[in-house]
């Protein structure tokens, strides 16, 4: 007679989601032991196959790591820095000069009234496996508090460096902006040595209010870099607005994940990616726009470059209720494949069920336009600088939608040396 | 000059190095070297100019980045230093000139939203700019009003010299009354089936092609 053991692949994290203290964790954690690892029959994770990272074991991240920072960035932020996903005051600028604005650890609020009110609603467990990791047991992660009015002075650069292999790290953010705030996020992930056996698993929670206005640029660029699979959950109220610029040029696996409630009337929201993937990075795009009310209106257009054994996923949905009358929506998701190995699947997604609605949503794989790179090399461009040019050229009408001018430039010098090396 | 179909603008595309041309038969000597060995940017490099019939569009490259890359490249190629911002845009002022180029469309995205005119007068400015020593017209003269003819005439008149030559491809003889051709050869079926001095644009715009086919 012989007898089957079936071991819970979860088993290499289970160990380290116990004993947390943070709100609604307990549940978390049954809810892990329940749901299934994703597999490529579950329609949200069909391209991007997340069951390897369960094949190795993992330790808690080291918060006290000594780390170089790296130069800042070139024009004024505020830095915020956490390392292994604990926050580090040490390493940070005062986080205390913009008024009625708290910046701090996320962990040193959870008490507060607000906090306790509306963490974990933005994001809530559902059937998603990693949010329920996240929720069981959270690093550390940032609280942004914008009360009424109240505006950043300069951004915000929340720095993330991973200094090792083999950790399970889980930032847990939540960005609060109440009426008419404004506030503006650099988000950047860092690795310090060989960090590629690590996993990133993070969530960000962004509630914006009334005619409050969060920006968020969020910059993947590591060589060498830890696995990433993140979740932004966004709800947006009447006239407010979110936009998030996400652009991904290294790492091994890469999951974004933008999940938007345009919960009151003329709320609007924006999502622009642009990527450069080559080696054998895989970048997974996931978004959902949900119009909920009537007069919103979504804006997404994503754009990149996939070489070599490169693997780029966009997956975006937007979803119209039946009374979400007078929405705009346009989606769009344009690929350059460059070599017989790089891979891009797309799939765009519309579901109205309101009559009366402007909607637009395509996708294109293609290669750089030969035309173009015959006109370019006729006037003694050579064939690697057209090329570049023309690559540059591509996903330049994603930079050009980023507000923050600074910022733009400083991804277009970034994708210029990343289309450099290729 | 040539009936539609006679291989004008073939001719025009393989001597800049079209890669969608493969030359099955013949050689084109080229300053004494084998032209069809070298890529369109090499051809560029050694003074070979095609004027597009249909210059391309391209959003977000800039015409100004874009002309200053092909001059630098084209610099670095024959040994010469590159040339610095400040005296390449004195030279595109001076150039610009010559076809009556808005410096608004300088900086725009190169070719983009150009009426049709304007991307032939870029094509000369940008000749002008490059200098080549072989300048290949592809019926630049199509779609253009007699202002812009004559505009676009004008450059090409003002770049003439003893040390370059220009291929124009027409099928009508308007244009060779702002540009004076030395030689007029009559193509058909992929060949050159008559040659003669300007006076013969003047005998087939009276008589027809049949008349030279035969």
């Amino acid at each position: 007679m012989t007898t089957t053991t079936i071991i819970d692949p979860k088993a290499t994290v289970l160990p380290l989601l116990e004993g947390s203290t943070w709100p609604n964790a307990a549940e978390a954690l049954a809810q892990v032991h329940t749901l299934p690892v994703p597999t490529s029959k579950t329609e949200a994770w069909k391209y991007t196959r997340v069951g390897k990272l369960f094949n190795q074991p993992y330790i808690t991240p080291k918060g006290d790591a000594t780390v170089t920072l790296p130069a800042r960035l070139p024009f004024d932020t505020t830095r915020i820095v956490f390392v292994n996903g604990h926050f580090r005051a040490d390493l940070s600028d005062d986080l205390k000069t913009d008024k009625g604005i708290v910046i701090d650890s996320l962990k040193h609020h959870l008490v507060h009234g607000p906090v306790k009110a509306h963490y974990g609603q933005v994001a809530p467990i559902g059937d998603r496996l990693f949010t329920a990791m996240n929720t069981a047991a959270p690093t550390d992660g940032l609280i942004i508090l914008a009360t009424k009015g109240t505006k950043t002075s300069k951004p915000l650069h929340v720095l993330h460096i991973t200094t090792d292999g083999g950790q399970l790290i889980q930032p847990r953010d939540l960005f609060m902006l109440h009426e008419g705030a404004e506030v503006e996020v650099i988000i950047e992930h860092v690795a310090e040595g060989n960090a590629s056996t690590s996993l990133i698993n993070s969530i960000r929670e962004n509630l914006i209010g009334e005619g409050a206005n969060l920006t968020i640029h969020l910059l993947q660029n590591e060589a060498n870099g830890p696995v990433h699979i993140g979740l932004d959950g966004v709800t947006i109220g009447t006239k407010g607005r979110f936009s998030i610029d996400t652009t991904t040029l290294n790492g091994s696996l890469v999951r974004n994940e933008v999940n938007v409630a345009l919960a009151g009337p003329e709320a609007h929201a924006e999502l622009n990616g642009v990527y450069v993937l080559n080696g054998t990075t895989h970048c997974d795009n996931h978004t959902y726009i949900g119009h909920d009310v009537p007069d919103c209106t979504s804006d997404e257009l994503y754009k990149g470059i996939v070489a070599e054994k490169g693997t780029g996923v966009f997956n975006g949905k937007v979803y119209v209720k039946q009374d979400a009358q007078r929405t705009r929506a346009y989606q769009s998701n344009a690929n350059i494949l460059q070599g017989d190995d790089a891979k891009v699947y797309t799939k765009p997604e519309l579901e109205i069920y309101a009559d009366d609605v402007k909607c637009s949503h395509g996708c294109t794989i293609g290669r750089l336009d030969e035309k173009g790179l015959f006109y370019l090399r006729s006037r003694g461009v050579s064939e690697a600088e057209a090329r570049r040019m023309l690559s540059h050229a591509f996903m330049t009408q994603v930079l050009e939608r980023i507000t923050n001018e600074e910022w733009r430039k400083h991804l277009a010098s970034l994708i210029d040396a990343k289309l450099e090396a290729l | 000059m040539g009936p539609n179909g006679s291989g004008k603008s073939t001719l025009a595309n393989v001597l800049a190095g079209r890669e969608e041309y493969e030359v099955t038969e013949g050689t084109v000597t080229y300053q004494g070297a084998d032209l069809l060995e070298l890529s369109p940017e090499e051809r560029a490099w050694k003074g070979i100019f095609l004027a597009f019939q249909y210059p391309v569009e391209i959003p977000g490259v800039s015409n100004m980045n874009f002309l200053r890359t092909a001059m630098n490249e084209t610099r670095k190629a024959n040994g010469l230093a590159e040339l610095g911002g400040k005296d390449f845009l004195t030279l595109v002022r001076e150039r610009a000139k010559l076809v009556e180029m808005d410096a608004d469309l300088m900086n725009r995205n190169l070719n983009v939203g150009f009426s049709g005119g304007e991307k032939k007068r870029n094509e000369i400015f940008q000749m002008a700019m490059l200098e080549p020593k072989l300048g290949i017209l592809d019926e630049t003269d199509s779609g253009l009003d007699i202002d812009a003819l004559r505009i676009v005439a004008g450059g090409v008149n003002k770049l003439r010299s003893k040390d370059n030559a220009f291929i124009v491809v027409t099928h009508y003889q308007r244009l060779l009354d702002y540009i004076v051709p030395d030689v007029v050869h009559v193509m058909a079926d992929g060949r050159i089936i008559k040659s003669g001095p300007k006076e013969l644009a003047l005998e087939l715009e009276e008589r027809g092609y049949d008349w030279v086919k035969g």
